[in-house]
């Protein structure tokens, strides 16, 4: 279970690169610069579009990554254009579903420390269930985001 | 697995509460009526704070129906007020967590029929996963979001509530 919930999750990102294409044909359609839609916000102190993104893929990669025991890789969180968001977005994916089903054996037991609360470790079931997917699609705040996954 | 699952998504609702007692609050503070950011959307063809409550709320009133083989609860979408929201919110928390962790028995193979595509089946870790979970949190975050347009305190902590931490 665990395996396919992180494979949903890496769908769920997926989809955000076909909100891109149709982001770009609109930008196109109505003539104003897509850059436009990466710097965007809902409210003034939330994150930027392409911060949501960065930090779902986080969430999506540190949740494999811990579940299966390995290293997530390092990204430097330096996209600006729509295609270097693209490329990360597929690079997380890429991650995610890399992780074999075999690879999560035990997961759900696993004891994970979580950086933003140092010192506290919560369970694997719980790691994914109540941080990895909630935190996948929140939308992000700058007050109160936890800073890395 | 299922009955976590499915507790975690009520959580995600219950959440909404909290966010209403700040919606409330701003409201108050900012002299309007609470009840206007209950029709605000964030696009002229998107669907109202209450009704994303209740799509919401329906997704895990028929997942934790449909997955453990029972006939899920009538109610009708007629909820106008704070209170009536409040009210919607508690009754489907109440709902899922009645719903024993036994009664999920034999869920994942479950064929589940979905109103919207008629003599078609998805077998039941499918329709948590695909459907449930997703459509959940697309709701319950597009409430939230909502809330927070309109520069309503909300935060992370608000929409996470209850971490497992030890």
């Amino acid at each position: 279970m665990i395996a396919r919930a992180i494979t949903q999750c890496a769908r769920a990102l997926q989809n955000i690169e076909v909100f891109l294409d149709k982001a770009e044909a609109n930008a196109l359609s109505n003539q104003y610069d897509v850059g436009v839609l990466l710097t965007s916000r809902l409210a003034r102190d939330q994150y930027p579009f392409i911060r949501q993104i960065q930090i779902a893929c986080d969430y999506v990669n540190f949740g494999a990554a811990r579940l299966s025991s390995q290293t997530a890789p390092k990204h430097e969180d330096n996209e600006l254009t729509i295609n270097e968001l693209r490329a990360r977005i597929r690079n997380a994916v890429v991650f995610a579903i890399g992780v074999e089903d075999r690879e999560y054996e035990g997961a759900s037991e696993r004891t994970i420390s979580v950086n933003s609360v140092p010192g506290k470790t919560i369970r694997g079931a719980d790691y994914l269930l109540q941080m990895v997917i909630p935190n996948m699609f929140c939308p992000c705040d700058r007050r109160l985001c936890h800073p890395s996954p | 697995m299922f009955h976590q699952v499915i507790q975690q998504c009520a959580q995600a609702l219950h959440q909404i509460e909290i966010c209403l007692d700040k919606a409330e609050y701003h409201a108050n503070l900012k002299k309007y009526d609470a009840a206007i950011l209950l029709t605000s959307r964030l696009a002229p063809d998107q669907d109202h704070f209450i009704r994303q409550v209740q799509f919401g709320a329906d997704y895990i009133r028929y997942g934790a129906a449909r997955l453990s083989g029972q006939t899920p609860p009538k109610w009708e979408d007629n909820e106008t007020t704070i209170e009536e929201v409040r009210v919607r919110i508690q009754k489907t928390v109440a709902y899922a967590q009645s719903i024993k962790k036994e009664q999920y028995e034999g869920a994942a193979e479950r064929k589940v029929e979905v109103n919207w595509a008629p003599g078609r089946t998805i077998r039941g870790d499918d329709y948590l996963l695909q459907l449930t979970v997703p459509n959940v949190y697309f709701h319950v975050t597009t409430a939230y979001a909502i809330l927070r347009h309109n520069g309503v305190d909300v935060g992370k902590a608000d929409f996470l509530g209850f971490l497992a931490l030890t």
